[in-house]
This record gives structure tokens, sequence and C-alpha cells, in this order.
């Protein structure tokens, strides 16, 4: 829910991908059980569990992202502002994870999460245990703007925000010019009466034994999805646009 | 197709900011520090005992779960 959340998750994601491409990755934090260090970290909102690496020596979670951090600044730093913004953030949402977690209770939803949760056991005398704290935790996700908790955060300005309102209102009808969602937004505005279904991967055209199936599920180079878009913005009719596609391909 | 946002509550006005990755026009560079303070949390709390207790049982009901 959180945009913070959301932009940290996505932006570290991508950094560490371009740290893992350019062989840039840390090589001194082999996990001894990753499996079994994934659910105990999950499962201490405190970030003091200390897991044990290949070799014998132990490592906390933040040390962990610490070093994927310190080797994204080395690398990566200062090649544009959004990868600089995620660094800062990062580094800064670590910082505050390391002091108290619960500083991070206004960018980060576990922690919105459990900090509301603190309040409400302690207001209600309630044990972690009672099914209600299951429910509040469920609605923190309804997306319903005058019913869901994380709205009711944005609502008295207890959560960090950095995306507009009106930028949501353009996305949900215009999708970048560069993706497939773009072909297959374009594809329902003009051709939605000659489509018979149309799914992330594919689009259908036609009925019965007539049908053309336009696949995109291997349609991710830059330049396939430039040509792709090409296609659906000039073309005036299907049958048009599949010879087009079809042009592409070979 | 209504518009989903029209429903959303007023929310307080702030100068506009620029996307965080623009630079700003104070030295302060990423998202700004928490206020440390204790926040209120009456009308949070308020709006919480309003959910149903029983909602998540239900949920996991018609999910199958």
């Amino acid at each position: 829910m959180s945009e913070i959340s959301g932009a940290l998750k996505i932006g570290t994601t991508s950094l560490v991908l371009d740290l893992l491409e350019g062989r840039f990755c840390p090589l001194n934090i082999e996990l001894a059980d990753p499996i079994a260090a994934l659910k105990a970290i999950s499962r201490d909102p405190t970030l003091k569990t200390v897991v044990p690496l290949i070799g014998g020596p132990t490592i906390g979670p933040v040390d962990i992202q610490r070093q994927y951090l310190v080797a994204a600044q080395q690398r990566l730093g200062g090649r544009d502002e959004e990868t600089d913004w995620v660094l800062i953030t990062w580094e800064q949402a670590l910082a505050d994870l390391e002091r108290d977690p619960m500083l991070c209770r206004d960018r980060l939803d576990w922690v919105a999460k459990k900090w509301m949760l603190d309040a409400f056991v302690e207001a209600e005398k309630l044990s972690w245990d009672d099914p209600w704290l299951q429910s509040l935790d469920l609605e923190y996700h309804n997306v319903q703007r005058d019913e869901g908790l994380y709205a009711e955060l944005m609502r008295q300005d207890k959560i960090q925000r950095f995306i507009k309102d009106d930028d949501v209102r353009l996305a949900i009808r215009q999708p970048p010019r560069d993706t497939r969602a773009y072909f297959r937004g374009r594809c329902i505005e003009k051709f939605a009466k000659q489509m018979s279904s149309v799914q992330w991967d594919e689009i259908a055209f036609g009925e019965n034994d007539h049908e053309s199936v336009v696949r995109l599920l291997n349609v991710f180079d830059d330049d396939d999805v430039a040509r792709y878009n090409a296609a659906i913005d000039k073309a005036p009719d299907v049958a048009t646009l599949l010879r087009n596609l079809e042009m592409i391909r070979r | 197709m209504p518009d989903p946002y029209a429903q959303f509550p007023e929310r307080i006005h702030r100068p506009n900011s620029p996307a965080p990755w623009e630079k700003k026009k104070t030295d302060e560079a990423g998202p700004r520090r928490p206020d440390v303070d204790a926040p209120d949390t009456k009308e949070l709390l308020k709006k919480m005992r309003r959910v149903d207790p029983n909602q998540a049982k239900r949920y996991r009901q018609r999910t199958g779960e």
C-alpha cells in the first residue's frame, strides 16, 4: 500500500539485479540456510535475529541489506536521479530500522501495521491471537478509500506520499507508451468488438475457427515493444494490425 | 465509468513537491524525517473499532483457505 514501500521494493530489487548483471554483488554473505533465515527474520519485528552464514559467522538482516546498499552506492550511485533517490531512501530506512523500527511507521507497511495493531491491543486489552487483529490486518489493505485503514493513515497524513492523485488518475487510462500494457490497452480501445479474449500474454481476435492470436509473452525487448505499439497506433483495422505484426516477427 | 477517486477524502494541501528524484529547493535530499513524537491515535482507534472482528474468518471461508 505505502508508496515508499512499493518504490523501495521495486527500486532495491532493480539495483540488486543491476549488481548481479555487472557481477558486483557482495560475495561474503552466503547464507547457510536461506529459507530458514527468511522465516526467522520475517517473524522478528525487532530485527535483532542473526542468521548463520556458510562457514560459521552470523549476520543480522539490516547488515545483509547494508552490504548490498554499499555495493550499489559504489557501483551505481550518481548514474541518474532515480537511482540516487532509491539509494538515499534505502539508506535512511536501514538507519531508522536499526535505531528503532517504529521510526519507519510512516514509510513501511509492516511497521505501520504493527504500530496500529500494538495501539489497538493496548487500548482494547486484547491478546495477539484475537481474530479481530486478523480482520484489522486485512482491512489495512482494503482499497476502498472510505473504509481501508491504510487510507485512514493517508487521510490523517501519517504516511509519506510522493505520487500525485492526478498522476494515478492518468495512469488508470494511459499506460506507459513503452510497455505491453500500452499495446493491450490500445487494442481494447480500438478493436474491442473484434476481440474474443485478452490476457496478460496474448490477445485473441475473431471467433471459433477464424481466431487469430497475438502472443506477447516474449515481447519485452524495448525495440520489439516499440514496433508493436507503433503497429497498433497505425492500424485502421484488425487485418492490417495482424499483417504488420507478422512482418515484425519475421 | 465513475471516477474511483471521486470519493477520495480531502487531503491536507501542501505546496506541490517535485518527484522525489528531482532536485529539491532545499539542501535536504531524500524523504523528510518522521515526527518521532507519539502521534495521536484516537481517531485511528475509532476507525479500527468499526472493523468487523469476523471479517477475516468470512474472507477465509469465501476464498476456501
